[in-house]
């Protein structure tokens, strides 16, 4: 595939975006204006954008308690996942759902499931439903590690293969479910291992180089849109900051941390990128700043929004809708 | 109008709802298969001929798969009908159920929808613990989940249809003695919940309860089987000149207060009669929003007829004693004059 | 059962006497007969003997005090029996201080009361009908489970009151008639609503308004001036009474037919039946001939409701008693489907319960004949009211030895007079005549019962 077709300055834009706004939230919940804990996606930027670049708003992407990178490689608006953030009523949410549960169905975000796991049936039957409705739409689904020690993963991977379902299945595997080491609770070295267990194709991928996912996640989709069935695809990545922000991330070792560091996916590609002259130190720097700007106008959007109304809480229960969906 | 069983009734609801909304379809555990049952309760028996097999979808035994399956197309687009083969293994899917199902209109600020149902069978029936219980406590008690139980043929056609056609979560709780199932899958000790069943198009509207027995001196509340016990119990009372008003609530959530509020307000007397455990059960819920609300038209303390807080036994004379009697229905409300 | 100690009276003019001292402590047992409590007038100082053996529970007046007479000032129960406060006079509650300031009045007696403070089970649905009716909640008998009061013992309460019949927990009034009802000074919530459900109309304020005198009137007479000596406004029982004799009175096309019956054999069969352990008295007796005879004679067992006269299927008779409340009227069912002891056993436990004021609603009402029996205050015949919307009642009078003629011969028997009071609108004089003429032989050959 030639650097052409890969949208490579897109995905830097993407990758620094994710990057700048979680550190944007980092910094914004030291200072107290988050009123709950995150979980950031610094460092596992390539995975996100390297297969999203392949999905469009009519595709479906379930995420973890993890999710910002995947909303905003889908096309989340960065005003709206601040907002709900800051626990604004215009928040992607209404500030219903919080950090955990950001999305934004408009752009086929699905709002994300935060127990660990539980995407992965979802997707199978989101992928049922797009194979029924007879669209070539595919459904993926990110998890960790952990989550491939769920009942939900053989469950759902087995009905996904037995029915031959357009989803993709992603799992981040950044060497840690939480604190747990992923040697300790795995007997196989790759998760993609299990594919055959269910009778579909499992791809190992460095997932800190977005080209890498980029191929392998393009593979998998065009094979899932053109009714292939689903594939298991292993990103090997790694967090670069806590498990959320109470995390002092004394189970990892200080030289295991440098040695992925120097993997950062986007210094990489930044590299790649002036090697291939596609963008320069300048260049890149003014994207930067653009980021910036947006991060800025969003946070913004956030701070002057208007809080929910404390009866508020009562709305929604069930869903309304003009056919007298709700009772 | 037809006579049919509830297990008749709840497949010509699925057969036309099936035929009326292309993205209808069933997905569980041996509903489809060539010269099976159509389901532990033959509920779908003979659908998959007529529909196929992706609309009536076998699944693995893999009850969290299967309903995370069915939220996820509901989800996208689909109107799922889950069929879990007992109530029971609901436990399994709990996961799918109230984490994701129930709450994702919520947490998402009412923009996601999940038109789905899940039925289950409840109800002791000498299988053993583990097939025996009425979970529909466990659910009620999810903010977001619709909770509808039919204890009529005329309701189970009535109530499933509007339960498909409902964009939020419904869970439909069947009872095994009254599905009225046929040949080798008719169920010992079974009740005849047949009846009459208009052919054309209609609807019971979630919701809505019903009032079996009107009466004046006592309110008995039941749900499924416990209906049953209920009017038995009341025609009983009524050769000793006790008129009791039976209320099946027909929908669990959004309950159907007033209705058993007006009849308190007339009676001033309750008894609650459930098949469940006593603890946290679900007669404890209308109890005490009865004592809420109509505490000053009470001449009386409120019963509760339960099951005792033990697992269902096996053996009959034991699981006569779990599950509610009429005998025990009359004690309590004799009690209360 | 508990049974009252009540201040005896003394005499037609005293309403109260102050209670001097009382000779055993609560908890005591004390014997019958024995003196329990000594009594004062203005006259003299009696000793007052306890009604009964037991354990004198409840002391409800303490010495000093001044207490109205028949009312309860204490109880005598088994030992082991819990008393529960049921049947306190409300003359005496009344008169027990009560805080000014107390925003429940009706809590605090019931827990200060005797100053022992008790805990009043009842009901909520009962104590809302009580308040709303001004019962005082101690005065209220307890019938219902774990020895609560509930509603039927309120409305037990208030029929006998005379705020009968009780249709609904707090029966309503026309706007119209609850204006008419204020200005004249009348509680509408004792009158008998005759609109649907029990709704006190117009109507029925303005005849209540018609009985009750204003308290204190007095119309001077031309010529000559008659001093009142003594006011009673017409009230509760009085007032329903009044108003339900008026108005059948004037409703009615009323005849009396009188009869006098040979009871030689009645009262032979009687003490007959007494040698053989059966006690049964003579309205006992007559209920029975009464149950049979209506039976055959079901033009007499009707009610005119409007223009459609309803015959009863089922034959429930009254027994005019008369208590301290005023008369009343219990009611035992289904009376030809009795033998003889059952309805003895049964009148007995009605009219007991009529005289106590333990009456259920159901024992006051529906009726289908009356019988009225003013023998033992030696009356022969009379002219009994009929007690709608019966169509109607048989008074007996005396049963005394008298001389009569049989064939050519004087002999001394035993004889009744008996007055059949009819509806001549429903019933004409044939039938009433046979009816009546059925009666007396069964009460002068009473073995015809047995065919």
């Amino acid at each position: 595939m030639s650097s052409s077709e890969v949208p490579l300055l897109e995905m830097y834009r993407t990758m620094l975006t994710i990057r700048r706004f979680e550190e944007r939230c980092n910094y914004l919940f030291m200072q107290g204006r988050i009123p709950s804990t995150l979980h950031l996606y610094n460092g596992q930027e390539a995975v996100a954008t390297g297969v999203c670049a392949h999905l469009g708003p009519d595709d479906y992407a379930l995420s973890t308690h993890r999710p910002h990178g995947h909303s905003i490689a889908k096309g989340v608006s960065l005003s709206i996942i601040m907002a709900e953030l800051h626990a604004k009523s215009t928040g992607c949410c209404q500030g219903k759902g919080g950090s955990m549960h950001v999305g934004d169905m408009d752009v086929g975000m699905v709002p994300a499931i935060a127990i660990v796991g539980g995407n992965i049936p979802l997707a199978a039957g989101m992928a049922l439903a797009c194979k029924r409705l007879g669209t070539d739409r595919v459904a993926v689904a990110f998890f960790g590690d952990g989550a491939a020690n769920e009942g939900a993963f053989h469950e759902g991977l087995n009905m996904a293969a037995i029915w031959d379902l357009p989803v993709v299945y992603v799992c981040e595997n950044n060497l840690y479910g939480a604190s747990t080491k992923f040697s300790t609770v795995f007997k196989v070295e790759n998760v993609a291992d299990r594919a055959a267990a269910y009778g579909m194709p499992g791809m190992v991928v460095d997932g800190m180089d977005v080209e890498a996912v980029y191929q392998v996640a393009g593979e998998a989709i065009t094979r899932a849109r053109q009714g292939g069935g689903p594939t298991l695809i292993e990103c090997k990545t790694y967090r670069m900051v806590g498990h959320s922000r109470s995390d002092p991330r004394t189970y990892r070792t200080k030289e295991e941390e440098a040695s992925w560091q120097e993997k950062d996916p986007i210094p990489r590609l930044a590299k790649r990128l002036k090697e291939e002259g596609l963008a320069t130190d300048e260049s890149l720097e003014a994207i930067d700043k653009e980021i910036e700007q947006a991060i800025d106008e969003a946070v913004a959007f956030a701070e002057r929004s208007p809080s929910p109304e404390p009866a508020d809480t009562l709305k929604h229960v069930f869903y309304a809708s003009e056919s007298g969906g709700e009772a | 109008m037809a006579q049919m069983s509830v297990a008749e009734a709840l497949r010509q609801a699925i057969r036309e709802e099936m035929q009326r909304d292309p993205r209808v379809f069933c997905i569980g555990e041996d509903i489809g298969v060539e010269g099976g049952w159509g389901g532990a309760f033959t509920v779908t028996l003979g659908l998959s001929d007529e529909f196929g097999h992706e609309r009536i979808l076998d699944t693995p035994i893999s009850e969290l798969g299967l309903t995370g399956v069915a939220v996820g197309a509901a989800m996208a687009g689909l109107r799922p009908i889950a069929d879990m083969q007992y109530g029971d293994f609901l436990f399994l899917a709990m996961d799918q159920l109230a984490n994701q199902a129930a709450k994702m209109a919520y947490m998402s600020g009412g923009t996601v929808k999940v038109p789905m149902v899940m039925r289950a069978p409840v109800g002791s029936t000498r299988r053993g613990a583990q097939h025996a219980q009425s979970l529909e406590a466990f659910f009620t008690h999810v903010p977001g989940l619709k909770v509808v139980a039919p204890s009529t043929a005329y309701d189970a056609k009535g109530l499933l249809k509007s339960a498909v056609r409902d964009d939020n979560p419904v869970i439909m709780f069947e009872h095994k003695l009254l599905y009225g199932s046929k040949g080798p899958r008719t169920e010992t000790g079974a009740i005849s919940a047949t009846g009459e069943v208009p052919e054309e198009e209609y609807l019971v509207p979630i919701g809505e309860g019903a009032i079996r027995r009107e009466g004046s001196d006592v309110t008995i509340v039941g749900k499924l089987l416990t209906v049953y016990r209920a009017l038995g119990a009341a025609e009983q009372l009524a050769q000793e000149g006790i008129e009791a008003e039976v209320i099946d609530p027909r929908t669990l959530v959004p309950l159907d207060r007033d209705l058993i509020l007006e009849s308190v307000r007339k009676t001033g007397r309750l008894v609650v009669v459930e098949e469940d455990n006593i603890t946290g059960g679900w007669a404890g819920d209308i109890a005490a929003m009865v004592a809420e609300e109509a505490f000053f038209w009470l001449d009386a303390p409120i019963k509760r007829v339960s099951a005792p807080d033990t697992p269902a036994p096996f053996a009959p004379v034991m699981e006569a004693y779990y599950v509610p009697s009429e005998e025990r229905v009359i004690r309590a409300v004799k009690s209360l004059f | 059962m508990a049974i009252e100690v009540l201040v005896p009276p003394l005499g037609q003019t005293v309403d109260t006497v102050t209670l001097v001292t009382w000779y055993h402590d609560e908890g005591d047992e004390v014997s019958k007969g024995s003196p329990l409590f000594a009594i004062e007038t203005d006259k003299a100082t009696l000793d007052v003997e306890a009604p009964a053996s037991g354990i004198l529970r409840q002391l409800a007046a303490q010495p000093g005090e001044e207490v109205r007479v028949l009312s309860a000032v204490a109880f005598i129960s088994e030992p082991g029996e819990t008393v529960i406060i049921s049947a306190l006079s409300p003359d005496l509650v009344e008169s027990l201080p009560s805080d000014a300031s107390s925003p429940a009045p009706a809590s605090q007696r019931e827990e200060d009361g005797d100053g022992k403070g008790r805990r009043l089970f009842i009901s909520p649905r009962a104590r809302r009908l009580a308040e709303g009716h001004n019962v005082p909640l101690t005065a209220l008998p307890a019938s219902g489970p774990e020895g609560a009061v509930v509603e039927r013992d309120v409305r037990a309460y208030l029929e006998a009151e005379g705020a009968a019949p009780v249709v609904a927990a707090g029966s309503s009034i026309t706007p119209v008639a609850r204006r008419m009802a204020e200005e004249g000074g009348l509680d509408w919530r004792r009158l008998t609503g005759s609109g649907p459900g029990g709704r006190v109309t117009r109507e029925d304020v303005r005849r209540a308004l018609e009985v009750a005198p204003s308290a204190g009137e007095t119309v001077p007479v031309a010529g000559e001036v008659n001093e009142v000596a003594e006011t009673v406004p017409l009230r509760s029982v009085r007032a329903v009474i009044a108003e339900r004799m008026a108005r059948s009175v004037t409703d009615t096309a009323r005849v009396t037919l009188t009869a006098q019956a040979d009871a030689t054999a009645l009262v032979a069969l009687r003490q007959r039946l007494a040698q053989d352990e059966v006690r049964v008295s003579y309205n006992d007796l007559f209920m029975y001939i009464l149950g049979r005879a209506l039976r055959e004679h079901p033009q007499l067992n009707a009610s005119l409701d409007e223009d459609t006269i309803k015959a009863w299927r089922r034959i429930h008779i009254g027994l005019a008693v008369d208590s301290d409340r005023g008369l009343l009227v219990p009611v035992v069912r289904d009376v030809d489907s009795k033998g003889l002891s059952q309805l003895a056993e049964e009148t007995r436990a009605v009219v007991g319960r009529a005289l106590t004021g333990k009456s259920s609603p159901d024992e006051l009402t529906g009726g289908t004949f009356t019988l009225t029996n003013l023998g033992m205050y030696g009356i022969d015949a009379f002219t009994p009211i009929i007690n709608l919307p019966e169509c109607a009642i048989l008074g007996v009078g005396r049963i005394a030895r008298q001389p009569v003629a049989i064939g050519d011969r004087v002999v001394v028997r035993h004889m009744v007079w008996l007055s059949l009071s009819f509806d001549h609108r429903l019933v004409d004089g044939g039938p009433a005549a046979y009816f009546l003429q059925r009666v007396v032989q069964l009460v002068e050959g009473p073995h015809l019962l047995m065919t």
